[in-house]
């Protein structure tokens, strides 16, 4: 029987197919009967699908740093 | 949508290079504000948080000179890192000495969600803000998720990035960080879990 600990470390892998049979079968088990688990894996769900969600694309930043390298690389280019 | 009036918008990779071809500066500045951050993460997980600054720019160097070469088999995206992560390895066997990375992963440190018998400590509950969405309009959660994901240690936030952000495989992550399958399933884990555990925090206290 799998503790409330091994849940929690295997719970990536179950959430990513990443789990044996086996494994799985013993993962599902537990969640049955585990209330604390259940809400546990949902609040990981939860929180990958948030990550997924993050505008990182949609948000660029042009500081001086970034003008900075920019400038330095578009030299770079034209004397090549 | 695109917004023409802002002058950082290219429709695709393939816009964003002609342009770059063509020395355009804003082409440039998109181009290095999109990509060198990721670029300095890749580095800092391979090589330390020292040379990675140093690395990343000499990465765009090589980048730049082969950029006209570049066939757009894979996203200019995908194609930086890989240049990151080379030389990052080339300068790693180079220096020979041991880089100090910032986490022992190995070490299995104890975990005071869980009493000596494995159980939770405290019952988990459900959150009030159940989905991601909800989650990401509240301001301050989504604050504490990036700021969290910023202040990773470096090697879990390179597979946090490339795993859930970028869609890689976990073969491919493996290759771009010179780790093995098991390290990076448990540095994935770990990324993740840190968030969850600030986003339960906020929702409990609140
Ligand atoms: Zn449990």
């Amino acid at each position: 029987m799998l503790k409330c600990r091994e849940i929690e470390q295997l719970a990536s892998d179950y959430l990513d197919q990443d789990l044996s049979f086996r494994q799985r079968m013993a993962f599902k088990m537990h969640l049955f009967m585990c209330h604390n688990c259940r809400n546990y894996l949902r609040q990981l769900k939860t929180t990958i699908s948030s990550i997924r969600l993050m505008p990182v694309n949609q948000s660029i930043v042009v500081d001086d740093k970034v003008k900075d390298l920019a400038k330095q690389l578009r030299e770079q280019t034209s004397k090549t | 949508m695109s917004d023409k009036r802002d002058p950082h918008h290219f429709e695709n990779d393939a816009a964003l290079i002609a342009a770059m071809l063509e020395g355009d500066s804003t082409a440039f500045e998109k181009a290095v504000a999109l990509y060198h951050p990721r670029m300095v993460t890749i580095a800092k997980a391979i090589i330390g948080e020292a040379f990675a600054e140093e690395i990343a720019q000499d990465a765009w160097i090589s980048a730049i000179r082969s950029l006209s070469e570049f066939a757009g088999r894979s996203s200019l995206n995908t194609w930086l890192i890989q240049i990151t992560a080379n030389a990052a390895k080339t300068r790693l066997r180079r220096e020979k000495r041991q880089v100090s990375l910032d986490e022992n992963w190995q070490k299995k440190e104890t975990d005071d969600r869980f009493d000596h018998t494995g159980h939770w400590q405290e019952p988990v509950a459900q959150w009030e803000l159940e989905t991601p969405e909800a989650i990401l309009a509240n301001s301050e959660l989504s604050d504490i998720i990036s700021q969290t994901f910023e202040q990773l240690p470096p090697q879990q936030q390179a597979v946090l990035s490339l795993y859930d952000l970028e869609g890689e495989s976990m073969t491919e992550i493996c290759n771009i960080l010179d780790i093995s399958a098991s390290n990076a399933r448990v540095l994935l884990h770990r990324a993740r879990s840190a968030i969850q555990q600030k986003i339960a925090q906020y929702q409990d206290n609140d």
